[in-house]
Parts: structure tokens; C-alpha cells; sequence
């Protein structure tokens, strides 16, 4: 009995603590928003569309898409598949959407928009005591992705202390407030005579539950300094733009940089992306007697 | 006590007063001294109920000898397994030949349900109380509160069900999990016999397959459960019987069982209430009624596994064609048709599905409960018997018209003499002819011989119904021009989730068109390629035991779609003499095929995918026929 009383208040104390420190509360002012993964958030509301439909009957899918990324969306598209028009005559079935704002410090809720479809409800067949046809909401759209990080850079082989930093060698990531994010960046050095050449891996992946469809390179930088890179792996168009099929694909980007001086510093390493991105829902709409 | 005789008397009084004080204090601390004791004595009496009330939890209790004589028993007590296995082969059997009504469902609950609990617990040695507790709570649940999943009633119903089930795991340790998780078995077993199978095919569409049809026809839950509780035995002779039953009962599930698998669903179709025993026994009984009952599938398998192992699947489908043929029969002659007639039904029948149609599938439309059914009643105890009097033979005629259909129907009987074959006319008296639109129509009628009749006669019943409707529908989806991995995602992820059936529906009526659109046989996705041939098959199919005498009229709605030579043959007809009354005599009636060259562009232009349901409708005359033998005395 002791051991299950005791097991009760940990799991209670755990769903309080994970419960607490969600968000930017009180202190918005400095949180970040361009961290961890995030996406639009697609729901319909209760009851638009109703759970159970009438033949003949005229009524509403609303959805509520609200982008909780730290980036703005552009080019959405928000339409219904599957519907089969002899039971549900849809108007429109697609339909296209203004930019939806990011969240930020002047922002921090991120744009929401309500997108209604109008629906007919046609006969049932013959003396049917119902008919179910389920559907997939799509929504696809474009946004962007910046990552960025204070580094050590240490072009000096041997890693002998010279007072600066220390370099980590790899560097893993949460994500940066997008459906697409930086996962890890590792950090090579090669001697190379009069200097070095330094090799940072990005591997970049899908942090949604959508679907990403191509990722393009912007810039990456080095401090002032931009790399020269490209896309490896599957999937690649070319050397700056990568197609991620696959849920769950990675892909690596590949920066390469010459440095003379040998002494070791702190500077910030950037790198931009755009995308696009799909994200399906399965639901159903329910026409009864 | 006080001394009121000055201050020795005070000095006194004082000391007594001090003395009765300490008595007082004794007293309370002996008081105090004997609650003390008592505590302890009662804490030690707790410590003993919780300490018994434990071991009685968690004994494993030994089952004693078995009364039927065959030495001591591990497990189940054989007596409980046998009961369980003989009761539910009674159950099976009174379920599988319609008789007894309700009785089935009584015998599942009241004399089933219990026992198998029992049983479960002593086959995992655990003890009896525990499993019958998540039982119990259930039967609660589903029979007295109705599977009532109203969230208010759910919160407070789980709490009370949430202590109760905790009780026993507080005081065991957890050790109790196992058995209370086992007291789900008769549930599940409950559930599988009421007829949760065919429910689920009727609330999610399900394709009816022959893996269905032999789980919900030919599998005897609780027979097989108590098959499987049988216990080993001191007696080498039983042991080896009940091994052996045992083989033949995992037998019978793998033979039944060797057929394609239900397709995966895939979607979460949360949000349905769970049925009552009443809901999931009527989804049962009109799953049985539509389907055609064939041969018991791992009898057939089994069978040809030694009359034709090298070609089973031939076999089997010749087995079942039989099976399905003298159940038409006998619903044509009625139960006790003699030998001669049945042969010569079968025969005519054997003949009939010899058409040589296009082998078109059609399922049975889930989602329409009731069918338009019709049939020709009588008691042969109400024929005359004697030519003296010259009494007309009555019977009842019943449809059941739930798309109230404008119907007209005709009644018409007539006598063969099995000596000379000569026909007797009869007249139906009163009203022979007359349409109707009712939803259920019923009535008596008199069949009047014109002559007198002397001997042994055939007597037919026939009912004409004409201007019958049945409509077939048709899901494909369109995805245009796509690469194949694409095509392949989009049918994995999304189209195989919205059309389930590939093939076309229908209700159980008596006749409908079968038909397929498509670049393969089944096939749902159409795409938009110079590469596929996109093909038009069908067919009539008659589904009952009549006969269809006309077709008026059949049409495949495929507007917009073009075929190769430009004829509308296969999409519309019949033309002059394309179905004669000969041609009619069959139970597939193939209709012409085509190859579509072109439909609309708006199914071809699409980025994702389009689903597009067709309709087929058959317009036609149906003739249903009863027949009886009867002897007339002069």
C-alpha cells in the first residue's frame, strides 16, 4: 500500500512539473521562440462539421489553422480530399490563404485564421441507414527555417590551448521553432598548410507530422564569412535544394571554409532555408437517416 | 464522602478527597492500561483479518477429485470443461439451424458466460473471486446500464469499478493482474458469439469475405473454448481422446481460418457507441440471412484435402457451389422435399449457373439493413386431404418492400399428377393481381382447383412481382497522370482508407447487376494513361431462389464516358431479343463488355485524387415458386 500511495504522488508531482513552464508566461519578453519544433495547428471546430449529417441538409466545416511557428506562412492551401460530391456537394474544396504571421516577441500567439467550407448534403442511397465518407484535410504551404548558434572555432589541430574557447565537435539541436530543423552540427577540422579547412555537417530533418516537400538552401555563414555548400544524400535536385519524401528523412548539408589564423574564438554560425510542407488529417463526415 | 466535624475532620475529608482523586487517577490509567490492551488486541485481530483475508486472496486452491470419475484433475475441472464444451455445441447447433429463437442467447449468457469464468480462473490457478470481478462489472455495465459511454456516467461508474478492482490488487501485491485481466475471456467470447463480427462489417463497411462468412457461420466459440479447458487425466485412454479432440478443434480453426485475411482498416472509428446484444444478435441474423449458406469451409477443405489434394481450391469451390445449390433447392421445395425433387431442383440449378458469364463479383451492401424480400407460406396440414368436398388449398403471401417500391403482383397456382404429369389449373380466389407500394404487405389466399383432383399432386404457388428495382453502386478513385510511387502513396495512405469495397454494392434483393471498372479486375484506382486499357464488365445476377422472367430495362450510369466503337451496349439495354425467356433461366446473365476510350476531363485534371461512385439499375420481373406434394383421397 505504501509503495502504491508513494507511486500516486510521483506520477502527480511529474503531470505538475511537465504542466508548469510551458510557454513564455510572464517572461515572453525573452523567450525564444525559434527553438524546438513547430507547425501550423489544424483542427476543425466542434460541431463544423456535425457528428451525425442530414440528408438534404446544408451545413459548415470550419477550420481553425493557427501557425505556431517562429516563421511566417505563405502560399497556403488549405483543400478536402476524398469527398465523394454525390453525398457531400463541397463549395469550394479548396481554397487559398493570406500569409499567416509567426510568432514572435510582437507576435507571440502566431496568426490564426477560420476557413469555412460550405457543404450540401445529398440523398442516401436507396433505403441506406447511413453512409461514412471519410476524407483527408490537406494544407500546404511554404515558410522558412533560421538556425543559428554561437560556436567555438578552433582551426588549430592539435587542440592545444591557446586562452579562447574550447570547440565542441558536435552539437546537437531541438529544432528552431519550425517543421523542419537543424538536428546536429558537427565540426571537422583538416590541417591544410598555410591553414585549415574546417567542415560543418548539418543534418537536417523533418520535425512535423507532415509532410516536407522540397528544402532549399539560403545562406550559411561564419560569422561575416559565407560557406560554400551543398546538399548530400537522397533526394537531392541540387547542390542547394533537397527533397525530403520520407517522413522522419534526413539530409546533410555540407559547409567547407579556409581559415589562416590558428587561434581559437567564439563567432556565430547562420543558416537559412526555406521549404514547403504538406499536412493531411484523416476525418469523417457521417451522413444518417 | 465529607466529615463535617471540624478540621481534623477537613484534614480528613481532604485525604479522602486526595485518595478518591488517585482512586480516580488508577482507575484511569487502568482504564487507559485496558483501552491500551484492547487497541493492541484489536490491531493485532486487523492484522490477522488482513493477513487471512490475503492468503484467501491469493491461495491456490486445490480442486479436489473429479466427479466423473477419472482420477484427479490439473486445471479445469473436467466436469466444468465438458459442460462447457457439450452446452456450447448445443448452443452452436441451436444457433445454426434458426431453431429455438432466443434460446441461444439465453444459454450464452446464463449458462455459458458464468461457468467459462469459473473455468478460466481455475485454468490459471488463480482464484475465482478475482476473474469474476472484471465479469461482473461488465455484465453490469453492458446488460443494466446498457454499454452506457456517456462521459459523467463513464467517471463515476470507472471510480467505483476502479476500487473494486484496486481492492483486490492492494491486498495481493498485484499479483491479481493476471486473473482479473483473464475475467476479459468470456467477454470476449460473449461478445464473438452475439455476433460482434457481423456488427463490425455492417458499422465499418467491412468487405464480406470468405474468412467472415466462416467465423460468423461455422465457429462455435464456446464449444471450442471448453475444447480447449479439457484437462489432462490420470487416465491415459481419456487423455488421448481429449488430445485428440483438441488437435480436431485447432484443425477445424486453421482449416476455417484458410482464407484471405479481413483487409486492414486503418482508421479509428472512435466515437461508436458499443453495441447492445440486442443490436450486435439482429446484425447476426441479417448477416445470415443474406448470405448464401454453403458447405462449412473446413469441411470442405478438409475433405479435399484427401479427395483432390493437388487441386484444392477447385475442389473446394465445387463443394460449395453444391453446398449453396441444394440450400436453394430445399428453399424452393421447402424441408422436406423428396429425394427426387431435390435431385432434379439441382440439377435445373447445376444447369443454371452453367451460363458462362463473366465472372463479375458483387457484394452485398452493408449499410442497407433490410432488402425488398418476398415469400410464399402454407402449412400442409390446412390442404384438403379428400377430393370430397373440393376445399382450396390456402397460403399466405408476405413482402417486404422497405424502398416502397410501386410493385404489381400476380398470384397464380396450379396441380402436376406425378402419376399422369397432366396440369390441373387452379384459381387464386379474390384479389390475384394488384399493386401495391406498402412497406410490408401481407395476406391470405385460396387456391381453388378447377377440376377435382384424385391422387398425388405438386402443388405450385407462384407470385409474379414485376417493375422491381435493385440499384448497384460502384467506389473508384481518378488520380490523372502520376508517377507510380506516387500513385502507389496516394492509394496506401488516403484512397484504401476512403473505398474500402473494390467491389460493387447492392442490397440482398432478388436480382442485381455486378459490375467492374477498372484496368484490372477489382482494381480502384483509374489513372489517366495511354498505356491501361480502362474495361467495362457486368452482370445480371440472380441472387434468390426464383426466377427472373423480364428484364425491362439496365443501365450503367457512366455519363460522360466514351467507349472504343462508340455503341452504349454495355451501358444501357436490353435491346430486341438481347434476353430472351431461355437466355433469362440462367443465375448469371453476362451483359456486353467495353473498352472506355474517354471520360470527362474533370476526373482526369486533378493534383491529388478523385472518388467517384457509379450507379447500376436494374428494372425486372421476378417469379417465385413454391412447391409441395399433397395426396388426394376420393
Amino acid at each position: 500500500m505504501k509503495r502504491i500511495i508513494i507511486f500516486v504522488v510521483v506520477i502527480a508531482s511529474m503531470f505538475m512539473l511537465v504542466s508548469c513552464g510551458s510557454g513564455p508566461g510572464s517572461n515572453a519578453i525573452s523567450y525564444n521562440f525559434k527553438q524546438g519544433s513547430a507547425g501550423l495547428e489544424v483542427k476543425f471546430l466542434p460541431k463544423a462539421p456535425p457528428p451525425k449529417i442530414y440528408p438534404t441538409s446544408d451545413f459548415k466545416m470550419i477550420v481553425d489553422m493557427k501557425n505556431l511557428q517562429a516563421y511566417d506562412v505563405t502560399q497556403a492551401k488549405m483543400k478536402l480530399v476524398g469527398i465523394e460530391g454525390k453525398y457531400f456537394d463541397v463549395n469550394p474544396l479548396e481554397q487559398n490563404l493570406d500569409v499567416l504571421v509567426g510568432r514572435s516577441l510582437e507576435y507571440p500567439s502566431g496568426d490564426q485564421v477560420f476557413v469555412e467550407f460550405s457543404v450540401h448534403a445529398g440523398e442516401l442511397f436507396q433505403n441506406a441507414e447511413q453512409y461514412r465518407n471519410p476524407f483527408f484535410l490537406k494544407v500546404h504551404y511554404f515558410s522558412s527555417m533560421e538556425f543559428t548558434d554561437t560556436i567555438c572555432v578552433n582551426p588549430s589541430f592539435y587542440k592545444v590551448y591557446d586562452g579562447g574557447c574550447q570547440q565542441r565537435e558536435r552539437k546537437s539541436y531541438s529544432g528552431q521553432g519550425a517543421a523542419i530543423a537543424v538536428r546536429s552540427v558537427e565540426q571537422i577540422v583538416f590541417p591544410s598548410g598555410t591553414g585549415t579547412n574546417l567542415e560543418y555537417r548539418f543534418t537536417l530533418g523533418n520535425a512535423g507530422r507532415g509532410k516536407v516537400g522540397f528544402v532549399n538552401l539560403g545562406k550559411v555563414r561564419l560569422g561575416g564569412k559565407d560557406l560554400s555548400c551543398e546538399f548530400t544524400g537522397k533526394g537531392i535536385i541540387d547542390k542547394r535544394r533537397v527533397e525530403l519524401k520520407d517522413i522522419g528523412q534526413k539530409t546533410t548539408l555540407i559547409c567547407k571554409t579556409f581559415l589562416k589564423d590558428q587561434r581559437s574564438y567564439e563567432t556565430t554560425l547562420t543558416a537559412d532555408f526555406t521549404y514547403d510542407y504538406e499536412i493531411s488529417q484523416q476525418h469523417s463526415l457521417n451522413l444518417v437517416k | 464522602m465529607v466529615n463535617t466535624s471540624g478540621s481534623s475532620s477537613q484534614n480528613t475529608g481532604s485525604s479522602k478527597v486526595g485518595t478518591g482523586f488517585k482512586n480516580f487517577l488508577r482507575q484511569d490509567t487502568q482504564a487507559q492500561k485496558e483501552s491500551t490492551k484492547a487497541e493492541r488486541e484489536t490491531t493485532k485481530v486487523e492484522k490477522k483479518t488482513s493477513s487471512a483475508l490475503r492468503k484467501f486472496l491469493t491461495k491456490e486452491r486445490s480442486l479436489g477429485s473429479a466427479s466423473s470419475g477419472v482420477g484427479l484433475s490439473i486445471g479445469v475441472n473436467p466436469t466444468l470443461a465438458w459442460y462447457i464444451f457439450f452446452v456450447g455445441l448445443i448452443q452452436y447447433f441451436l444457433r445454426l439451424s434458426g431453431v429455438g429463437g432466443t434460446a441461444p442467447f439465453f444459454i450464452a449468457v446464463f449458462l455459458l458466460f458464468i461457468p467459462s469464468g469459473y473455468a478460466v480462473a481455475q485454468q490459471a490457478k488463480k482464484d475465482k473471486i478475482v476473474v469474476l470481478v472484471p465479469m461482473l462489472m461488465f455484465v453490469l455495465w453492458y446488460f443494466v446500464f446498457e454499454g452506457n459511454v456517456e462521459p459523467s456516467f463513464l467517471i463515476y461508474f470507472f471510480a467505483v469499478f476502479g476500487v473494486l478492482i484496486l481492492i483486490p490488487l492492494a491486498f495481493t501485491k498485484g499479483k491479481s493482474t493476471v486473473a482479473e485481466a483473464l475475467g476479459f475471456v468470456p467477454v470476449l467470447f460473449l461478445f464473438l458469439d452475439l455476433g460482434m463480427i457481423p456488427w463490425l462489417v455492417e458499422t465499418l463497411n467491412l468487405t464480406i469475405t470468405p474468412l467472415l462468412r466462416s467465423m460468423v457461420l461455422f465457429m462455435p466459440w464456446w464449444a471450442l473454448l471448453g475444447l480447449f479447458f479439457l484437462p489432462k487425466s490420470k487416465n491415459d485412454g481419456l487423455n488421448t481422446f481429449v488430445g485428440f479432440l483438441k488437435i480436431i478443434g485447432l484443425l477445424y480453426v486453421v482449416f476455417a481460418l484458410i482464407t484471405p485475411m479481413i483487409p486492414n482498416l486503418g482508421y479509428n472509428t472512435a466515437g461508436t457507441l458499443v453495441p447492445g446484444a440486442a443490436e450486435l444478435e439482429d446484425a447476426q441474423q441479417r448477416f445470415r440471412d443474406q448470405l448464401p449458406t454453403g458447405e462449412n469451409p473446413a469441411f470442405s477443405n478438409f475433405a479435399c484435402l484427401f479427395s483432390d489434394p493437388t487441386n484444392i481450391q477447385s475442389c473446394v469451390d465445387g463443394r460449395q457451389e453444391k453446398a449453396i445449390i441444394e440450400n436453394i433447392c430445399l428453399k424452393k421445395l421447402g424441408g422436406d422435399a423428396r429425394s427426387t425433387d431435390l435431385s432434379a431442383c439441382q440439377e435445373e440449378e447445376a444447369k443454371k449457373r452453367k451460363g458462362g458469364a463473366v465472372k463479375v463479383v458483387g457484394t452485398i451492401d452493408p449499410t442497407i439493413k433490410i432488402p425488398t424480400r418476398a415469400n410464399i407460406k402454407f402449412d400442409k396440414r390446412d390442404f384438403p386431404t379428400t377430393s370430397e368436398f373440393n376445399l382450396p388449398f390456402p397460403f399466405e403471401f408476405l413482402l417486404e418492400n422497405p424502398r416502397k417500391q410501386d410493385i404489381k403482383v400476380q398470384l397464380d397456382c396450379n396441380f402436376t399428377s406425378l402419376g399422369t404429369q397432366s396440369s390441373v389449373k387452379g384459381v387464386v380466389k379474390g384479389v390475384n393481381k394488384f399493386k401495391t407500394s406498402d412497406v410490408e404487405f401481407e395476406s391470405s389466399y385460396l387456391c381453388q382447383p378447377q377440376t377435382k383432383l384424385e391422387g398425388r399432386y405438386d402443388v405450385y404457388f407462384t407470385v409474379d412481382l414485376l417493375n422491381l428495382k435493385t440499384i448497384s453502386r460502384l467506389q473508384r478513385a481518378f488520380v490523372g497522370k502520376k508517377d507510380p510511387k506516387h500513385k502507389e502513396r496516394l492509394l496506401r495512405e488516403e484512397i484504401s482508407k476512403v473505398i474500402k469495397i473494390p467491389l460493387s454494392q447492392s442490397p440482398a434483393d432478388f436480382a442485381k447487376i455486378n459490375f467492374d471498372l477498372g484496368h484490372g479486375r477489382g482494381q480502384i484506382v483509374i489513372e489517366d494513361t495511354q498505356t491501361k486499357n480502362l474495361v467495362l464488365l457486368s452482370k445480371i445476377e440472380n441472387a434468390a431462389a426464383g426466377n427472373i422472367i423480364k428484364v425491362h430495362k439496365y443501365t450503367i450510369d457512366l455519363e460522360g464516358f466514351e467507349t472504343d466503337d462508340g455503341s452504349r451496349d454495355c451501358m444501357e439495354g436490353p435491346k430486341e431479343n438481347q434476353l430472351t425467356s431461355t437466355s433469362l433461366y440462367v443465375r448469371d446473365l453476362p451483359l456486353p463488355s467495353c473498352l472506355i476510350s474517354n471520360y470527362p476531363q474533370e476526373l482526369k485534371d486533378t493534383v491529388d485524387w478523385i472518388p467517384k461512385e457509379f450507379e447500376a439499375e436494374l428494372v425486372y420481373d421476378y417469379q417465385i415458386t413454391r412447391k409441395q406434394g399433397v395426396l388426394i383421397k376420393s
